[in-house]
């Protein structure tokens, strides 16, 4: 009996000492991110780094076609697509959060690993660096978006003074953040990339880490938005030492020439602008990576801007009546680089480039050079330009169309929306009436969606456009 | 606010936990594996020092469960069998008719601009891109196109109008069956002085609704308590259960294509209707899959039902061993051990030829230089999904019971208990499987870039969660001249989840209670009066947030595009999170008057929770936007009212009616928030995330119905007051419309017996309480097609608006196709589904039960060698009353009863 109070009085005492260890344990399934693995990995989450769509921007230039129905049931779609400058968007933008969401998302996991990279454990410091460079250009090419996005176009004279986007630099919940000038949010993505360059390796882990190929791409991308014709043309000649590949969509049509040729076949065909893609430097989603999708269909009038001949079109899309309506439907299927950075912009941007410095034929050079991968050969004959101006308006038709569903149709509109010679008016009827979209509008800005502004969280957000 | 929902379930001192891991990795709680003819009693404690005595998981309360023991002396048999069945019936009668729908379809057809100038040509080519699916407006068409004359056209259309709910009918015929089931048990208890002894068996076989599916169990339960000398004794159970179970993958009401109530699964000359792909693909899809020569997708709803069984078995024990020290005569010890274990294999084989086999695999067809590659071979997919779980549980306990001198008497009990808890899931997927030489195919890692290729899904995962918790309790009380009782307990908990880190985790639960016996005062001795006590008791619970972690947690998996290991992150540090913290005061007093024929209690109760846990937005440019994470947000009080009255109305030599009656008032109010709704959809969707100061916590949120306009179109009130026809978007035009929860619940229960005859029947009541009605005479909530695609809808859809003035008669919207582009108004479904026109008063009286049993005469019974036998009726779910047939239906009141028989003796 004596023995039994006794081994009572233990087994508490017992308990004590073992209670910690006995709980001392992690749950399975999840962990606390601690080496360079476990860091390395967050970066390869399609989801939240590698999808940033921009519909708005796809939709005001008329891009994309809507179907009446859609406009009718997505009131934003209608305002921006139809260019009803009187309505005020803000009320309406519920149905567009993805761009700012998605973005900020992204920054934030870049963000994390840049706060938690010099702590990170099982790195050699070549690792460390390299992953933390490669953070910092994935943030840089979200910014690039939202800055177009949600804010005026870069011009020298106002970017001191105007607003852009909110900077975040940290992922913990509460982190400050201020929306900075459009001056501040260049000099950031600048300064950014420049001082992750030397840290890059030439070519990234995969499509989905940028290095110093796609680096030096998406600065020449953000020079030539901020008018810096001299930068910009340095860096996309660097950008080109590391990949100056174009896919030849000649050979591509004529491998499916049968299936493309036919007129009612609408079988959808396995994109070949995928992540193994010849022409990518960084891979980025303008849809869901979840759910293979075709490609947005085109209106007619769209169709049209498209070179006869153009084998890249004609793989992609093929003309459809569904009664009672008539547009160009997707024949491909899979993942779209729409929102990364590819050699065909590059060489683009190089041609502008040498073409504002006066030399057209350096300028029409690059422009055939693309083309001839583009055209069959039966309607290709090299295309040449008067001047400069001429010269940019052509390179221009042909961005705008190999660069279709990307930002930077939109933001090449604003951009030269500032220069006389190059500004658009874009115009349409409906109706029997003739509707317009001045380079002017305030329509080239989009409104923050109210899901950010109400839920702001340790910042304030102003809005950069009225309505 | 968050985490558990279902009671703990203690069964013969230990609490059962029963949850397992489901294929994502989430956990399921489920009802214990019991027999069910082996419980003894059933107790339900709901006050404060239940918590303290079981933890915080007591918080929805605790249910005690104790099963039998065996008999002291000599042996018993009780041998019994139910039978189940429940009429098949699916509510029609809220459905619009095929009359209705072709009236639609007509309707559909005079006012759509599109077909005034539509050609042939373009008729057939809307017909062959399958724009349209019913077969209304299909047949429209036809006409169009030159298939049909008019008057053909015609003659379909009616005969189509005249199949009333064919679909329906022929579900009902060819796809269900009336659930039946059939329940066996067999018991065995024997005693002597020194040990008892329980044996008892169960078999239970369910064919349910679905024709395919059945599920079949066996349990058997083992008990023995022996008195090894006089001061201990040792009492061990072990329970096995068995499961075998077959579920019906394909539902004949969800066929894989769209039906109207005119369709049909049972062709006319009798055999089964095949939707053929140009019933429902478009032409060009299907020149494709011909083209390609990929799988063709017919589909044979009442041959796909046979398809794709899946089969699942099961094994479960919970043995215990409990050891009973008596120390002295007051003071005694016991301590128990008990090892839950269960596995289940659920295994799936999708035949190669089964509708979706086919579909699935064109899903990964690669086209590509005018050919097909098939990423997944065109074979049977074998599915297997494994789970296990092992618990165990130790509990020691030193029991006090002394009286000191005549007056002073004081029980107490001091425990400690360890917990841990594992459960494991495992999933796996093999592609163009061969049965019976149990081979398969690898599958091309690049599948993932060509279809939507889930890696957890559909290729393989496994999921585990081990929780361990070490707790310590303890209980007083102490009673003055059994007249004044006081008590009070306190526990104290810790555990490995992830929130234990935070310093709440070594926050103890306690309560301490106070009670007065009135009727053992001398003052109040009074012949009517035999019971009056009055108690109260005061505790504080708490509760942290489980799966919250002051660390940053990431979960990973495998990418199908670019390979490696991709990871994200789940859970942020949320450094602002404390204890939620719960009050409960109690206020009761237990009564018997009349020599306790009558008797009962009335208690008050009030909870006051503080810093309850509720999940917010995540802030947008955090990148967050999309996600949720708890935060402690706001305060709430319940407080309300139980009443239990039990009356031996009649108690005689052959008659006797006993009537009991419990009715709860409950009244719940948020006293404090400090988030509100970042979007005025969220406070409609979200309320409970969302609540609003003043108004209960489960709450229904709406827009103020103003109305149909003079064309028909529903309108709301903005927050000035103004009628509008689009979507109010601030969070002042939604208003309050109710609470979910019912704020008076009444049942009674009345027993009659009569001689040999038992009846009783029960009748419960409900009300103060709203729900929204789903089921609206509306087409397509939130329908942004091009085309009218026609979905089964509520009947009243025949009430609707359909000229000027109809308006002021009534409330259903008229009929906007969206080809009418003009009049065409999308924010309409919204409009008329958040207003508070479609929030029913769901105030409800139920039969629940009703029963009627015959005890065979003693001297029958004798004759055949039995103790005791009985024969017994019931009928479950007999009837339910509401105030509108919306609300009825909602609360699913439209359904047949349960008749169950039953037969039972005892040897």
């Amino acid at each position: 009996m004596k023995k039994i109070i006794y081994l009572l009085a233990i087994m508490p005492a017992l308990f004590f000492a073992s209670c910690n260890k006995y709980l001392d344990i992690l749950p399975k399934g999840k962990k606390i991110p601690q080496t360079y693995a476990d860091f390395e990995a967050l970066l390869r989450d399609e989801a939240t780094v590698h999808q940033v769509p921009i519909p708005q921007a796809i939709i005001l230039p008329n891009d994309r076609f809507v179907s009446p129905a859609n406009l009718n049931y997505y009131k934003l779609w209608d305002i921006n697509y139809n260019w009803k400058e009187q309505e005020d968007r803000k009320i309406y933008n519920n149905s567009d959060e993805s761009t700012y969401y998605y973005a900020y998302s992204s920054i934030s996991v870049c963000n994390l690993i840049l706060e938690h990279g010099p702590t990170m454990t099982e790195a050699t410091a070549q690792q460390r660096d390299e992953l933390m460079a490669t953070a910092s250009v994935l943030r840089a090419i979200s910014y690039y978006t939202l800055a177009n996005y949600y804010a005026a176009d870069y011009d020298s004279q106002t970017a001191g003074q105007l607003l852009s986007v909110p900077l975040i630099e940290s992922a913990d919940i509460g982190a400050p953040s201020k929306q900075v000038t459009i001056a501040e949010i260049y000099d950031y993505m600048i300064n950014d990339i420049k001082s992750a360059l030397p840290k890059l390796p030439n070519q990234g882990q995969t499509i989905l880490h940028p290095g110093k190929g796609a680096a030096y791409a998406l600065l020449s991308r953000i020079y030539l938005q901020m008018d810096n014709y001299q930068d910009a043309l340095e860096n996309s000649e660097k950008a080109l030492e590391y990949n100056d590949k174009l896919y030849d969509w000649t050979a591509y049509y004529n491998a499916n020439k049968s299936q493309i040729e036919e007129p009612a076949n609408y079988a959808l065909k396995k994109t070949p602008m995928d992540f193994a893609y010849v022409e990518n430097y960084y891979f980025r989603h303008g849809q869901s990576p979840n759910f293979t999708a075709s490609e947005l269909s085109l209106q007619v009038e769209r169709a049209a801007g498209f070179e006869k001949g153009d084998s890249k079109f004609a793989s992609r899309w093929k003309l459809r009546t569904v009664v009672p309506n008539t547009y160009y439907t997707s024949t491909m299927t899979g993942f779209y680089n729409t929102q990364g950075l590819t050699t065909v912009e590059v060489y683009l941007i190089a041609a502008e480039c040498q073409a504002r410095r006066g030399n057209i034929q350096k300028a029409m050079d690059f422009v055939n050079k693309v083309r001839k991968t583009r055209i069959l050969a039966a309607n290709y004959t090299d295309l040449t330009a008067q001047n400069a101006t001429d010269a940019i308006k052509k390179i221009q038709q042909l961005k705008q169309n190999e660069l279709i569903h990307s930002i930077i149709p939109f933001a090449d509109y604003k951009r030269l929306n500032k220069e006389s010679a190059f500004a658009t008016t874009l115009r349409k009827t409906i109706d029997g009436k003739v509707v317009q979209l001045s380079p002017t509008s305030h329509l080239w800005i989009m409104p923050f969606p109210l899901g950010a502004t109400e839920n702001p969280g340790n910042g304030s957000i102003k809005q950069n456009v009225e309505k | 606010m968050k985490g558990v929902t279902l009671p703990l379930y203690v069964i013969d001192g230990f609490p059962v936990d029963n949850t397992s891991m489901d294929f994502n990795g989430n956990v399921v709680e489920n009802l214990p594996d019991l027999n069910l003819e082996d419980i003894a009693s059933i107790t339900v404690l709901k006050d404060a020092a239940a918590a303290s005595i079981y933890g915080a998981r007591a918080a929805n309360g605790v249910v005690i469960i104790v099963t039998k023991k065996g008999k002291n002396k000599g042996t018993e048999i009780n041998v019994s069998a139910t039978l189940t069945h429940n009429p098949y019936y699916f509510n029609t009668d809220r459905l619009a008719s095929s009359a209705d729908m072709i009236g639609i379809e007509r309707e559909w057809a005079q006012q759509n601009p599109n077909l005034k100038t539509m050609t042939p040509a373009q008729a057939q080519s809307t017909l062959d891109d399958m724009s349209y699916r019913s077969l209304g407006i299909r047949t429209i068409l036809k006409k169009y196109a030159g298939q049909l004359n008019e008057s053909e056209m015609n003659a379909e259309l009616d005969r189509l109008s005249q199949q009333g709910y064919r679909y329906y009918d022929d579900v009902a015929n060819y796809a269900k069956r009336s659930p039946f089931s059939q329940q066996y048990n067999l018991n065995l208890s024997s005693g002597t002085e020194k040990s008892k002894f329980y044996f008892s068996t169960t078999y239970k076989k369910d064919l349910l609704e679905d024709r395919f599916s059945k599920n079949q169990n066996l349990g058997i339960n083992l008990r023995n308590i022996t008195q090894i000398n006089k001061w201990l004794e040792v009492e061990m159970s072990s329970f096995l259960n068995y499961a075998d179970d077959d579920r019906q993958t394909y539902d004949a009401l969800a066929p894989g294509f769209s039906f109207l109530p005119y369709n049909q699964l049972k062709n006319s000359d009798g055999r089964n209707y095949t939707a053929y792909m140009a019933d429902y693909m478009s032409q060009a899809t299907i020149k494709s899959i011909n083209q390609y020569g990929l799988n063709t997708l017919d589909i044979t709803p009442l041959d796909e039902i046979k398809n794709n069984i899946e089969q699942s078995s099961g094994f479960s024990n919970r043995s215990f061993i409990k050891l009973n020290a008596k120390i002295t005569d007051w003071l005694s010890y016991s301590t128990s051990f008990q090892y839950e274990i269960s596995n289940k294999k659920l295994e799936l084989l999708y035949g190669k030829n089964s509708y979706y086999t086919r579909s699935r695999v064109n899903q990964f067809a690669l086209i590509a230089d005018g050919k097909a590659t098939m990423m997944m071979p065109n074979g049977n997919i074998n599915k297997t999904t494994d789970l296990k779980n092992n618990a165990f549980n130790f509990r020691q306990q030193i029991n006090i019971d002394k009286d000191f001198g005549e007056k002073h008497s004081l029980n107490a009990i001091l425990g400690s208990e360890i917990k841990n808890n594992r459960m494991r899931s495992q999933l796996q997927n093999l592609y163009n499987f061969d049965p019976d030489a149990l081979t398969y195919t690898m599958l091309d890692p690049k599948i993932g870039t060509v279809g939507s290729f889930n890696q957890k899904y559909d290729n393989a995962s496994q999921y585990e969660s081990i929780n361990r918790f070490v707790s310590f309790y303890g209980n007083v009380g102490y009673a003055y001249s059994k007249k004044y009782l006081f008590t009070g307990s306190l526990r104290w908990d810790r555990s490995n989840l992830w929130g234990t880190s935070s310093k709440y985790q070594n926050k103890p639960i306690w309560s301490v209670g106070a009670g007065w016996n009135l009727s053992e005062e001398n003052f109040i001795q009074l012949d009517w009066l035999n019971q009056l006590k009055l108690r109260t008791s005061y505790g504080i619970g708490g509760n942290i947030l489980q799966n919250v972690a002051p660390f940053m947690t990431a979960y990973y998996n495998t990418n199908s595009h670019v390979g490696g290991t991709q990871g994200t992150v789940s859970d942020r540090p949320n450094p602002s999170l404390s204890w939620e913290k719960t009050t409960t005061t109690n206020v009761g007093m237990d009564f018997g008057l009349f020599r306790n024929r009558i008797s009962g209690s009335l208690d008050y109760y009030r909870k006051q929770g503080k810093d309850l846990f509720a999940s917010t937005m995540g802030v947008p440019t955090e990148g967050f936007g999309y996600s949720t994470y708890a935060i402690n947000n706001g305060q709430m009080t319940n407080h309300g009212l139980e009443l239990t009255l039990n009356a031996n109305i009649l108690q005689n030599k052959d008659f006797s009616w006993n009537s009991s009656l419990l009715y709860a008032y409950n009244k719940n109010k948020v006293t404090y928030v400090n988030v509100k709704a970042p979007f005025y959809i969220l406070q409609l969707d979200y309320p409970d995330a969302y609540p609003r100061i003043g108004n209960p916590y489960e709450a229904i949120y709406a827009y103020k119905w103003a109305g149909l306009d003079q064309q028909g179109i529903p309108q709301v009130y903005d927050e000035n007051g103004n009628k509008t026809t689009q979507t109010p978007t601030t969070l002042e035009s939604i208003v309050y419309a109710g609470t979910k929860v019912p704020t008076h619940t009444l049942s009674w229960t009345n027993s009659l017996s009569y001689k040999n005859f038992d009846f009783s029947m029960m009748i419960t009541y409900e009300g103060g309480h709203k729900i929204r009605n789903a089921d609206l005479p509306y087409m397509g909530i939130g329908n942004y097609l091009t085309f009218t695609t026609l979905a089964p809808m509520n009947k009243d859809i025949r009430n609707r608006w359909q000229q000027e003035g109809d308006e002021l008669k009534t409330d259903i919207p008229r009929l906007v196709f969206p080809e009418e582009t003009t009049l065409y108004n999308s924010a309409s479904g919204t409009v008329y589904q958040y207003a508070d026109l479609n929030v029913l008063d769901a105030r409800n009286v139920q039969i629940r039960n009703i029963s009627l049993a015959y005890r065979l005469p003693a001297d029958w019974v004798k004759k055949m060698r039995l103790a005791q036998a009985r024969l017994q009726f019931n009928a479950e779910n007999v009837a339910m009353f509401t105030k509108s047939s919306n609300a009825k239906y909602m609360l699913g009141g439209y359904r047949t009863p349960n008749y169950v028989f039953g037969a039972y003796l005892t040897f």
